[in-house]
């Protein structure tokens, strides 16, 4: 099984391959994985190139989150390889991507604005993407001075999600975002999507985990349902 | 190295605003040196002697406190993950984390035992020493109880599983820094000779707690 985006993608691909010289391409290679001796999925192959979005869906309990911790490079995948194109000297994947877990990592001591900045000098060091941008883009700057103890859930997960314009497209081309719209309002959103389709103009790529439908354009769909390990293993790379 | 000192500043800020338990360790050596003349009695010379002890005892003890949620709630936040995600190698991460525990917990200990040698009876000597003692081996008991802290990041209630990991490994660190204390105000051997070990036991678990804690840090997934 191959996915490289749908039509509107390749559109994407071609206005951007021409001030883009190499455009981006992450590709995983008949993954398999195996969480406390239950097999979740095997011979699992997709591809996406830069300016391109994968959809992740599938019931609970099939892997999805277990798939992007794997590309992330927080956990070990029991088989298959995946790489990322071009590559980069003394860079692995998980200084490559940006991973955004269903968990929110903040701290109820600090305030928005602080954790923001932690988050830049010790993560993103270095990488152009500044706290007040990143404020911004998710409408947050009336909560800079509020300590995240005080924050309700949407406002939580838009403070989590602020990371994304903490980095820059072309030091981590690879978005990962579990159930990235949970909690999250109409208006939040649509930010959300405002940012994801400035990161593929600039030939990132996004795969998300989600059970809704996204609405963001350019985005094929992988159903992990279809790679539970021992149901389909060899119909997989069909 | 600024996203090292900025991680010692936010472990710093995190600990020391309310909630934080700066002061946890603290309390917690003064409780311990506050009951010992009460149940020991009032016999200024015993307890004059057995004073080194109980500082030491005291500050293995207060070091425990603190260290189950040395990884556990960046563990269970998903900060951990993000961090990974640095430049800052793993060791680094523990390195910048250890330094602000210590911060918070071995360096308070170290300044307040003076003052609470005066509680037990103690030759201003012998407060000096427990006070440059401590100052020198309470690092060790932090990188010996992060390699613990590491190890249980993703247990529940792990704590009293690091006691069990980690008192062990910090029995040679009590025996020379009471040794240190007791060769301050007598005895036949050199008051350097102990500190001297002290110094080395800390060198060597700064390497082996780092590595360590970071080797169990790479297993939480």
């Amino acid at each position: 099984m191959r996915l490289s985006g749908g039509e509107g993608c390749c559109r994407r691909l071609s206005r951007m391959t021409s001030t883009l010289p190499d455009p981006y391409s992450l590709t995983a290679r008949d993954m398999a994985c195996r969480r406390n001796e239950r097999s979740l999925f095997s011979g699992l192959s997709f591809a996406v190139s830069g300016g391109c979005g994968l959809a992740l869906t599938g019931p609970n309990g099939v892997g999805k989150t277990s798939l992007l911790r794997i590309l992330a490079g927080l956990l070990r995948a029991e088989a298959g390889t995946v790489g990322l194109a071009p590559a980069l000297p003394d860079l692995d994947l998980p200084q490559r991507s940006v991973f955004v877990s269903s968990r929110d990592p903040l701290k109820g001591a600090l305030t928005v604005r602080e954790l923001l900045s932690g988050w830049q000098a010790m993560v993103f060091g270095g990488e152009g993407g500044s706290v007040e941008g990143a404020l911004h883009a998710f409408d947050l700057a009336a909560l800079a001075g509020v300590p995240c103890a005080y924050l309700s859930s949407g406002q939580r997960r838009r403070v989590s999600l602020a990371r994304l314009k903490l980095s820059s497209s072309a030091h981590r081309p690879v978005w990962l975002l579990d159930e990235p719209t949970n909690a999250l309002d109409a208006a939040a959103r649509s930010r959300l999507a405002a940012v994801v389709g400035d990161h593929l103009a600039n030939g990132g790529m996004v795969i998300a985990a989600t059970h809704d439908p996204l609405g963001w354009p350019d985005l094929a769909a992988l159903d992990l349902g279809a790679h539970v390990a021992g149901r389909q293993a060899g119909a997989a790379l069909a | 190295m600024s996203g090292f000192l900025a991680l010692v500043r936010r472990d710093l800020a995190l600990s020391l605003r309310i909630g934080g338990g700066a002061s946890f360790a603290l309390v917690f050596f003064l409780m311990i040196v506050t009951l010992t003349p009460f149940a020991i009695g009032p016999d200024l010379n015993l307890l004059a002697r057995i004073a080194p002890a109980i500082l030491w005892i005291g500050a293995v003890l207060a070091t425990l406190i603190g260290l189950d949620r040395l990884f556990q709630a960046d563990a269970e936040d998903g900060t951990l993950d993000l961090l990974k995600a640095g430049r800052l190698p793993l060791e680094g991460i523990v390195l910048a984390k250890c330094l602000a525990h210590w911060l918070t917990t071995g360096l308070p200990l170290a300044l307040a035992a003076p003052l609470f040698g005066l509680l037990l009876a103690m030759e201003p000597a012998g407060m000096a020493a427990a006070a440059l003692s401590l100052l020198i081996g309470t690092p060790a008991l932090t990188f010996i109880g992060a390699v613990g802290a590491a190890l249980t990041a993703g247990i529940r209630r792990g704590g009293v599983l690091i006691a069990i990991l980690a008192l062990p490994l910090m029995i040679p660190v009590l025996i020379f820094g009471v040794a240190a204390c007791n060769a301050a105000v007598g005895g036949t051997i050199p008051f350097s000779t102990p500190l001297a070990i002290l110094g080395a036991l800390t060198l060597i678990f700064a390497v082996i707690g780092v590595i360590g804690a970071a080797a169990g840090l790479r297993q939480v997934d």
